[in-house]
């Protein structure tokens, strides 16, 4: 199928009402989820997969996807007016945001920001649409060594480039491999970790765990201090932003859309990254650095331009070679192995409606977005002032439904409980949940492609290093790990 | 941090020790032919290294100064403890007593006692978030909640 035919078949899905009702949905829940601090994209994917069951594999992940795309243009809402990220990708925009709305300038920084999201967003469907297609012959290529070594290299990365320690992050995703062996062992038939539990012999629940650490772990944590959030009382007037505005602003706008949609196609890459990375490169670039964190709008144009391109460019590596980029690539990756589809270079053949409709919802999911976030911002100004003390007790209880419905099966819950203490004390030492999921769902991929590496070798570890891609991203890998120790400057001795 | 650090990395060594010494009861087999517990004991092996790694970094540093990213502020425990016990007992009673019964006293719990809400609050809000997640999930959703002592008609 060549692109435009592509494009026309994907429309002619995207369009049906039902699809479209999913769209919308989705990049509404997305808005809301973003909007509200301590629930992540993340939490509220993990809390409706489940609902996947009943709806087809398309509808699903439309709306899975717009929730994802949906909580990078919320996100900047809280950001802005009351200093507090709605989520992670949008910590940055606090830095000039809040400054801008402090200087009663709310409303062009609300406007360039979800503009700004609109016309990345838009950019990175597009690049989607033209890349996807090409990457996936090129994907073909790829045999169980090649896997291998991208799924190294993607656990790397995002070592890598989180945010605290990398020794930790890397830990953490030693421990999601580990994980991800308990249940049953299909080339053997053992069961490997289950100690006798009936909820263990299928593996530990993608859904529950997820629930576990980023929704319980999170509400756990919060509920440690009590979060109180002072919304800036000022009339929000005039969301379209100046010429003078539209100036400083295209071209931040231009590179965090390039930037953001390649570093969101690399593996472990994604939005939180782009939208750092976005900030640092305007600062370094702009004539006046010292106006960044006083209220400059490029230090919002850039990364919220940035975080939404990165968002579509994750779906290339889910959707192509069926590896998710991040965390919530990864969940998706779930749901679609929920439905029986395995992403892969073979889906745009073998699933052409989920394939092209998906990239298509995009596009108008974008246009929903720039419909809801500029009239709308009033109404999420009032959902803002929900207290979190009522909504915590309903956070617990979807991720106290979402669980049991997985296998109508207590052990689930418990599995999520324990889960959620997991997730609490990962954030009181130190330890991010990110490259655990990552680890956990790319496991069993992660095994088959090694097995049947050394077996089409016969045992020879060579392998990976002789066929020149495998090589290649396992240099990669190991560049990354060495980085640190290479530009490690001598610890500074300060009084604890 | 640091001394977080060494608390962490300790149990994680021995945590890796437990997995490498079941993942060699598995078997771990030979390169031509992995068994089933080959992934899990290099995985474990490599977080024994980076446990270690961690332990040695943390007890060689001379008090750096904590990354303000790393570990949440601390504040008061109780609150998360409360919420654990009450997810723990709403776990073992759950399908005994019924989703609608457990998920009353759950939020209005951690309504009154947890967040320190007046009766009337805690009671009506645990009663509308009950029936609405019955009406959602259940009605809507077709999940099938455990019905317990209550049974929930459709």
């Amino acid at each position: 199928m060549d692109l435009l035919s592509g494009l026309l078949h994907g429309f002619s899905v995207a369009l049906q009402p039902h699809n479209l009702f999913y769209c919308f949905l989705g990049v509404l829940i997305g808005t809301l989820v973003g909007v509200l601090p301590g629930l992540g994209p993340a939490a509220a994917i993990a809390l409706l997969l489940p609902t996947t069951f009943y709806t087809g594999p398309v509808s699903a992940t439309i709306m899975l996807a717009g929730i994802y795309y949906g909580a990078m243009y919320g996100g900047s809402t809280t950001s802005i007016l009351i200093n507090i990220p709605g989520e992670a990708a949008s910590v940055v925009t606090c830095l000039d945001g809040y400054q801008m709305a402090r200087q009663g300038r709310a409303g062009p920084a609300l406007g360039m920001a979800a503009i700004g999201s609109f016309l990345a967003g838009t950019f990175s469907v597009v690049a989607l649409t033209l890349f996807a297609p090409f990457l996936a012959n090129v994907a073909l290529r790829f045999g169980p060594p090649e896997y291998f070594a991208l799924m190294v290299l993607g656990l790397t990365i995002l070592a890598y480039l989180a945010k605290g320690s990398m020794l930790k992050a890397l830990m953490m995703a030693a421990l999601g491999i580990v994980l991800s062996c308990v249940g049953l062992d299909i080339v053997s038939g053992s069961y490997r970790f289950t100690y006798g539990f009936l909820t263990l012999s299928d593996g530990l629940g993608l859904i529950p765990v997820v629930m576990g650490l980023f929704g319980l772990g999170e509400i756990l944590s919060n509920l440690e201090v009590s979060l109180t959030r002072e919304i800036f009382a000022t009339k929000i007037k005039g969301l379209l932003p100046t010429l003078q505005d539209w100036k400083v602003s295209i071209g931040p706008i231009v590179r965090g859309s390039f930037l953001g949609f390649f570093l969101g196609i690399l593996p472990g890459g994604g939005a939180i990254i782009a939208s750092f990375a976005s900030y640092a490169m305007e600062k370094k670039l702009s004539r006046n650095p010292e106006k960044f964190g006083t209220g400059a709008i490029e230090g919002v144009a850039g990364p919220e331009a940035a975080n939404n391109s990165a968002a579509g460019g994750g779906f290339i590596p889910l959707l192509v070679l069926g590896l998710p980029a991040n965390a919530v690539m990864a969940l998706l990756l779930g749901g679609l192995m929920i439905q029986g589809l395995q992403p892969g270079p073979l889906l745009i053949v073998q699933a052409p409606d989920l394939f092209w409709g998906v990239i298509t919802s995009m596009y108008l999911g974008n246009i929903f977005l720039l419909i809801l976030n500029l009239p709308l911002i009033g109404l999420w100004v009032r959902v803002l002032k929900i207290p979190y003390s009522i909504l915590f007790p309903l956070v617990i209880l979807f991720c106290l439904v979402g669980s049991y419905s997985v296998n109508n099966s207590v052990g689930d819950v418990v599995v999520m409980v324990i889960f959620g203490v997991v997730g609490y004390l990962m954030k009181k030492f130190g330890y991010e949940g990110a490259p655990l999921v990552l680890a956990l769902v790319l496991g069993p991929m992660l095994e088959e492609s090694l097995r049947q590496s050394l077996i089409l070798s016969h045992g020879a570890f060579a392998v990976f290093f002789t066929r020149p891609i495998s090589a290649g991203l396992l240099l990669s890998a190991l560049i990354l790990l060495l980085l640190p120790l290479l530009l490690r400057r001598p610890a500074v001795a300060v009084e604890e | 941090m640091k001394k977080l650090d060494r608390v962490s990395a300790a149990f994680w060594l021995i945590f890796s020790g437990l997995v490498a010494i079941e993942s060699h009861r598995l078997g771990v087999g030979s390169f031509r032919s992995p068994g089933p517990g080959f992934l899990p004991f290099f995985s474990s092996v490599f977080l024994g290294l980076l446990a270690l790694a961690l332990l040695i970094d943390s007890a060689r540093a001379t008090g750096v100064a904590a990354m303000p990213e790393e570990g949440t502020p601390s504040g008061s425990w109780k609150s998360p403890a409360r919420a654990l016990a009450a997810l723990s007992v709403y776990v073992v009673l759950l399908e005994t007593l019924g989703f609608l019964l457990c998920t009353l006293g759950l939020i209005a719990f951690l309504l009154r006692v947890v967040e320190r809400k007046s009766w009337p609050v805690a009671i009506s809000t645990a009663v509308l978030a009950a029936l609405g997640s019955v009406v959602v999930f259940q009605f809507w959703l077709k999940i099938q909640l455990p019905p317990g002592i209550v049974p929930i008609y459709f």
